[in-house]
């Protein structure tokens, strides 16, 4: 295992609608700073990075589960909804106070540009680790038919079948590892100790929430995605990772191209890091938004 | 045999299903309106968030709760739900397609949509109604509608994959943009025609001849 402090204080936010557990480190009074985990991930993702920008840069470090993720509420029968994501960040940051820094890994680093633009006062800067976007290619739906039946017929299923149980959490964080391959074994083993939960049969499952993998028909395009980077007027730290990953799709063409799109961009390119910068090269990321943070 | 009928009400409408009930009774076979998630009698989804389509689920699941689903299904989408049925007929869950005022407002471009998106987003975070538990029904937060789906190259794509029959109803109600409507129509990858309507008499006039292929 890996030899993390726990986090300094558990808590929940009730939204009325909806509750998110909250992890936190640091003095309240320094200025917020919320971590956004990607998706199928949780709050504990940020265990190794969290302390660290709590007390070497002294900052008030909120991490968060994200609806459908970890021990927050549950998503809605038809699935996930990017605006609905950016409601529940949007109410976190409100009650913290201040305009807060941002930051966010992938699907996470993808919700934290999206506050940027649609919450400005509530944002003072981004950092995003890998999360500038599927590639073009991979967001032009050529299919609708194939997207709405699948759709259905996923939401069918989850509806009628319960989530799928595993002997052990070890078995669920070699699972992970087989997916995460760049990722090492203790962190996949910290990854499932805090994302599972027993099953009704005596195993393990997933804390995520299956519909996670529901989508819907959408007008979700490169246009749209360079329309709002375009309409983020906030320092941005894009961080992303040198080595080959599964998980990074993005071709360094389509990277710039988005980057360029961004009034107030600043990437770095970190050596020995693939998907996961934040878990592969943690004092060169703390160092990196050190920096950033330092500028303001 | 007579198909059956699944509608699909306007999500925000204070009718829900009731609205549909002159349509229901003069359907020859069997039909059923069920009030929405969060309309009517129907709590709201987990979460209490709504977006464009989920109503094509829940619609669904009712049906298939009545046994109406097993032969052929007609279904009827009203004005923004209109998106929801057409994703049923996409999906090739639908015998045949009909749309009360759901061909759509004016078209977004991405700027367009990505700014409705944004004052979606600011109305229900600066109304507490809409944030706090649903107390009433409609559920408050659907007096904001839904961030606009209505970029012409996603929807012209979407309609294009529905290869079933079209019916548009339209009525004086309708948003959309007179001028437009024939092109619209054109979108559908299969058959396509229009009826005018000014009453309930007449919708149900019109959609009733959705009832036989």
């Amino acid at each position: 295992m890996l030899d993390l402090p726990e986090p300094e204080r558990a808590t929940f936010a009730d939204l009325g609608r909806t509750t998110i557990r909250l992890w936190e480190w640091g003095d309240p009074a320094d200025r917020p700073t919320l971590l956004v985990h990607g998706g199928w991930d949780h709050g504990r993702m940020w265990d190794g990075l969290a302390p660290r920008i709590a007390h070497e840069l002294n900052r008030y470090v909120v991490a968060l589960d994200v609806r459908g993720h970890g021990d927050s509420g549950r998503l809605p029968e038809a699935g996930p909804n990017w605006p609905m994501f950016l409601l529940d960040l949007a109410q976190i940051c409100r009650r913290l106070g201040r305009p807060v820094t941002l930051v966010g890994h992938s699907f996470g680093g993808g919700l934290v540009l999206s506050m940027g633009s649609a919450f400005p006062d509530l944002v003072d800067r981004v950092v995003n680790i890998d999360g500038l976007g599927p590639p073009p290619e991979m967001m032009q739906v050529q299919d609708h038919a194939a997207v709405a039946a699948q759709w259905l017929r996923d939401a069918d299923r989850i509806h009628r079948e319960p989530p799928r149980e595993y002997p052990s959490i070890e078995a669920m964080a070699q699972k992970r590892k087989d997916i995460n391959t760049r990722l090492p074994y203790e962190w996949c083993l910290h990854m499932a100790t805090h994302g599972t939960k027993r099953g009704q049969n005596g195993g393990f499952t997933w804390k995520a929430d299956p519909r996670f993998r529901l989508g819907s028909p959408e007008p979700f395009s490169d246009e749209m995605l360079i329309a709002q980077y375009r309409n983020l007027h906030r320092p941005v730290l894009a961080l992303t990772g040198t080595e080959p990953d599964q998980w990074s799709f993005l071709s360094p063409e389509d990277r710039d191209r988005r980057l360029e799109a961004l009034p107030d961009a600043h990437h770095r390119a970190v050596s020995g890091a693939g998907h996961y910068v934040h878990v592969e090269q943690p004092d060169e990321v703390i160092r990196l938004v050190g920096d950033f943070m330092a500028d303001a | 045999m007579t198909a059956a009928l699944l509608v699909i009400h306007a999500a925000g409408d204070d009718q829900a299903g009731r609205r549909w009930t002159p349509l229901l009774d003069a359907w020859p076979g069997p039909a059923t309106a069920p009030d929405l998630p969060g309309h009517g009698e129907t709590p709201p989804p987990t979460g209490g968030h709504y977006a464009p389509g989920d109503g094509a689920i829940a619609a669904w699941r009712a049906a298939e709760q009545e046994g109406i689903v097993d032969g052929e299904v007609v279904v009827l989408g009203h004005s923004c739900s209109a998106f929801d049925a057409e994703i049923l007929a996409a999906a090739g869950r639908a015998a045949r397609l009909v749309i009360v005022d759901g061909l759509g407002p004016a078209w977004c471009n991405v700027d367009e949509l990505l700014a409705d998106r944004n004052r979606w987003l600011r109305g229900v975070f600066d109304d507490p109604e809409a944030l706090a538990p649903p107390t009433a029904s409609p559920d408050p937060r659907l007096a904001h509608g839904f961030p606009s789906v209505w970029e012409r190259g996603f929807i012209g794509h979407l309609r294009r994959s529905i290869v079933v029959p079209v019916l548009a109803v339209e009525t004086p109600a309708s948003p959309t943009p007179f001028g437009e409507r024939a092109e619209r129509l054109a979108d559908y990858g299969g058959s396509a025609t229009m009826r005018d309507a000014a009453t309930m008499d007449d919708i149900v006039a019109a959609a009733t001849t959705a009832a036989q292929a």
